[in-house]
């Protein structure tokens, strides 16, 4: 029930609906932070052209090839030295070919470690715990300043605060597992959910993009089964640095996709058991459950994605995924 | 000494380290801090707080990668220190090699300066509160923090400036407060 329902809900930074272009810019700009991913460095013209390739994926469903074929226009006028032509459809052709011939650095942007990526996923389990109880004390803070205004002095209110903070932030390490309550609060998981969905729902078209640019060759996520084809090698690979070992399917809607060796999880273990472990990993399999179900959104389709330990052995975890969500109603 | 740090540094990003795109990673750090601005209601104080210490448990960890990848030994003086963290750890972790400046006199505090920062690629700042508070990049100030207190330096790390704030440069400021003592870990005797 509740996975429906954020389902449904908009996506709150990026603009879902967009009619004419000068709605795009400002849906864009007013929508807070927006990281975006683009080749070039920042100018005004990509700003219009990124915002209408968004509003192109928002609109899909059917028109598979016009989708691709923008990313690629966009992604292209997004080059430095490109003019405005090439995205007109008759232009397409050769503006491809010389894309192709730009050197790496241009198409795939900078590199960075590995680790890098891996720390950060690693933080967010802790991050949102902190950030859910963070919340709650601002919510009681409030609440007990009004009953303290007239009692008591700042002192031992801050000092209630210091203690709180030290429970929650211990650096380095993992006691945070321990706290059932924030571990299976459902706030904590979807906050970290959506964070996996954000990028899911960003980062489609860049691994499309770099795909097509790396086989030269153009991708078609024609169908459901190609979609999770896509994801199980190719988003695999690029943010776990492997491919999901199999995938099952009913072919009415139900997908079963089994990663033996799940990278973040590799070397996760608890002293409570398989048991223990597996009940504890429960978090950290959050956020390629939104990454999954982030991906399938931008490409037009509405999933349930949940993720199980099996057998309780981490780091085999196989992911179900449900798209046939309105043919069930 | 300067050189081979460079080259140390090139060296192990070339042949020791797996690489991703960077833009998955500017993406990903980017969901995260729109997302605390969402949870935490734009109170930009607390999100720099979380991203500080974010930072912070990552620096911890991350100084064991950093010390097997390089196999270095102690620094003798600061100023080795803020080559190290320049040409080796920005460079094998984000292919960046912030240039090193603005020294005080008694050579305890420098400057980082960031020609370019990944966290920050295509981001751009909307004109409100953010622009003014928010330190987008602070993760990397929490990083610091963590890894050289690992080392036994304590020190203060905080940005100084940041371009995305329409500042001229992106710098961060580091301040050794004091050198720890090598302590065996409570109850572990």
């Amino acid at each position: 029930m509740s996975e429906k329902t954020k389902i449904d809900s908009p996506l709150p930074s990026l603009p879902k609906k967009l009619d004419s272009e000068d709605s795009n810019e400002s849906a864009l700009k007013s929508n807070g932070i927006s990281t975006e991913s683009n080749n070039s460095s920042i100018n005004e013209g990509r700003t219009v052209e990124n915002a209408s390739t968004m509003s192109n994926i928002s609109k899909i469903g059917n028109v598979q090839s016009r989708r691709t074929s923008s990313v690629a226009s966009s992604r292209h006028s997004s080059s430095r030295s490109r003019s405005i032509v090439s995205r007109s459809s008759t232009g397409r052709q050769t503006a491809r070919k010389s894309e192709i011939i730009e050197d790496e650095e241009e198409i795939f942007g900078g590199q960075v470690n590995a680790c890098c990526l891996d720390f950060l996923l690693n933080e967010l389990v802790p991050l949102s715990m902190r950030v859910g109880s963070q919340i709650h004390k601002n919510e009681n803070n409030i609440n007990e300043m009004m009953k303290n205004l007239e009692l008591t002095g700042r002192d031992s209110q801050e000092a209630l605060d210091l203690l709180k903070q030290d429970k929650v932030f211990s650096p380095g390490r993992t006691d945070y597992l321990a706290d059932d309550k924030a571990m299976t609060d459902a706030s904590v998981l979807n906050r970290i959910e959506q964070i996996g969905f954000e990028v899911g729902y960003k980062i489609t078209d860049c691994i499309v993009y770099w795909k097509q640019m790396s086989e030269k060759m153009e991708i078609k996520l024609t169908d459901t089964l190609e979609i999770m084809k896509f994801i199980c090698r190719d988003v695999w690979k690029v943010i776990y640095r492997k491919q999901m070992d199999n995938l099952r399917t009913n072919h009415i809607g139900t997908f079963i996709l089994i990663d033996n060796g799940f990278r973040p999880l590799l070397h996760f273990q608890t002293s409570g058991g398989d048991k223990d472990t597996a009940k504890k990993a429960e978090p950290f399999l959050r956020f390629p459950c939104g990454l999954i179900r982030g991906i399938l959104k931008s490409l037009g389709i509405d999933s349930v994605v949940k993720a199980t330990v099996n057998e309780d052995k981490v780091p085999s975890i196989s992911f179900s995924v449900q798209t046939n969500l309105e043919e069930k109603e | 000494m300067s050189k081979q740090l460079k080259q140390l540094g090139d060296d192990i990003w070339k042949n020791q380290v797996e690489k991703i795109n960077s833009e998955l990673f500017t993406l990903t750090y980017g969901s995260v801090v729109a997302q605390l601005c969402k949870d935490l209601d734009n109170n930009y104080d607390q999100v720099n707080n979380e991203l500080y210490k974010m930072g912070y448990n990552i620096g911890v960890r991350l100084i064991d990668e950093f010390l097997q990848k390089t196999q270095l030994s102690r620094c003798t003086n600061m100023h080795e220190t803020a080559e190290v963290v320049s040409k080796i750890g920005f460079k094998i972790f984000l292919n960046i090699t912030p240039t090193v400046s603005h020294w005080t006199a008694d050579n305890k505090s420098f400057g980082l300066i960031l020609v370019e920062n990944p966290l920050a690629d295509f981001v751009e700042l909307p004109n409100t509160e953010a622009r003014k508070k928010l330190w987008y990049s602070n993760v990397l100030c929490g990083v610091l923090k963590g890894c050289l207190e690992m080392v036994q330096l304590d020190c203060d790390v905080s940005f100084l400036q940041d371009s995305l704030k329409g500042d001229e440069n992106t710098e961060i400021r580091v301040k050794l407060n004091k050198i720890l003592k090598d302590e065996i870990p409570a109850g572990e005797e």
